[in-house]
């Protein structure tokens, strides 16, 4: 229901962004808020995260997912990116079960930039590993709160939970994490 | 009034951390905006496995059921050039002088096209109650027949 819900054609009678151009000026405004929510729905794999992003924005672009104006663009958006990375995730399930092989190269470096200290990079991968370790519902909750700062109530949209729920994951997904970086000496 | 949890803090400090270094490795907008053209043997790859795999099984089929027997390799071992001058040496001599070959591998055809399986699946009958049948039946008479 959902998935017809945010992927339906237009059926309300207030469309925010009509042109490609607008929709296009909306998405490169959200693009590094959309990257990062991908690596969270991907389990922090860039290389999934980067295919599902490419995926959402050509089916926005082209007019498949059009935006309906019930909710805000970042919400839609953000939902969009959600069940894109779910049927990604599925079909690389599929392909897993056909032929099981060693998991794909990371084709993007990990390397320290020349900006950036080694010390920044390593505790950024560990953040990011220890996130990837966390079920994907706290995974997603802590994500849309710490990392995005949003509200409780906006999260729980995204994630298609009610608020008690959204509250339950959160709890538990900040006790999981705290203890996850206490022992990598992050915290 | 609820006390802030101190650990939100913490986290909140490790995940704009972890923002910042996203932003900074994220690839551009325009690259992620055209159809994939990236990685065009993808499912190559992980089509392969499985292809290799049956072409394995084919080719393991394929010679061990047709293998030819090992006696037909002993037979057509190149004639030495000096048989053909007309007076051999006792040593090429001595060396074509037949030897004997392996009893299951002289007249045993059965041994050599191990078909019992198709008897066993496909007759109603035995093989060896097929040979008993054979052996009961009287000895033919040209000038009789068998039906007397």
């Amino acid at each position: 229901v959902q998935k017809v819900d945010l992927l339906s054609t237009r059926c309300d009678s207030r469309p925010v962004s009509d042109s490609r151009e607008t929709v296009e000026a909306e998405l490169r405004a959200h693009h590094t808020a959309s990257l990062g929510w991908a690596l969270a729905c991907c389990r922090r794999n860039r290389v999934d995260a980067e295919d599902v992003l490419q995926q959402v924005y050509v089916k926005v672009l082209s007019g498949k997912a059009p935006f309906d104006g019930r909710s805000s663009f970042r919400t839609w958006l953000f939902g969009v990116i959600r069940l894109t990375a779910l049927e990604h995730l599925r079909f690389l399930t599929l392909r897993w079960l056909h032929a099981p092989s060693a998991p794909e190269e990371n084709l993007v470096s990990d390397a320290p930039s020349p900006s950036e200290s080694i010390a920044e990079r390593e505790r950024a991968k560990i953040v990011s590993e220890t996130l990837a370790r966390l079920p994907t519902r706290q995974r997603e909750v802590l994500h849309l709160t710490f990392y995005e700062g949003m509200a409780l109530r906006e999260a729980a949209e995204i994630m298609g939970v009610s608020l008690g729920t959204a509250s339950q994951h959160y709890e538990r997904g900040k006790e999981r994490m705290h203890q996850l970086l206490h022992e990598r000496g992050i915290v | 009034m609820k006390q802030p949890d101190p650990r939100d803090a913490q986290l909140s400090s490790a995940l704009r951390a972890l923002r910042a270094d996203d932003a900074k490795r994220a690839p551009a907008f325009d690259k992620l905006t055209e159809a994939r053209t990236r990685r065009p043997f993808r499912n190559i790859v992980w089509l392969a496995p499985s292809g290799l795999a049956a072409a394995a099984a084919i080719a393991f089929v394929v010679t061990n059921g047709v293998q030819a027997p090992q006696h037909e390799a002993a037979a057509v071992s190149p004639r030495p050039a000096a048989a053909s001058a007309g007076t051999p040496s006792p040593a090429v001599a001595a060396s074509l002088v037949p030897r004997p070959r392996p009893a299951q591998a002289m007249g045993n055809a059965h041994a050599a096209l191990p078909l019992d399986f198709l008897l066993d699946v496909g007759a109603s009958i035995p093989l060896t109650a097929t040979v008993g049948t054979l052996r009961d039946l009287p000895s033919f008479d040209s000038n009789q027949g068998f039906f007397q």
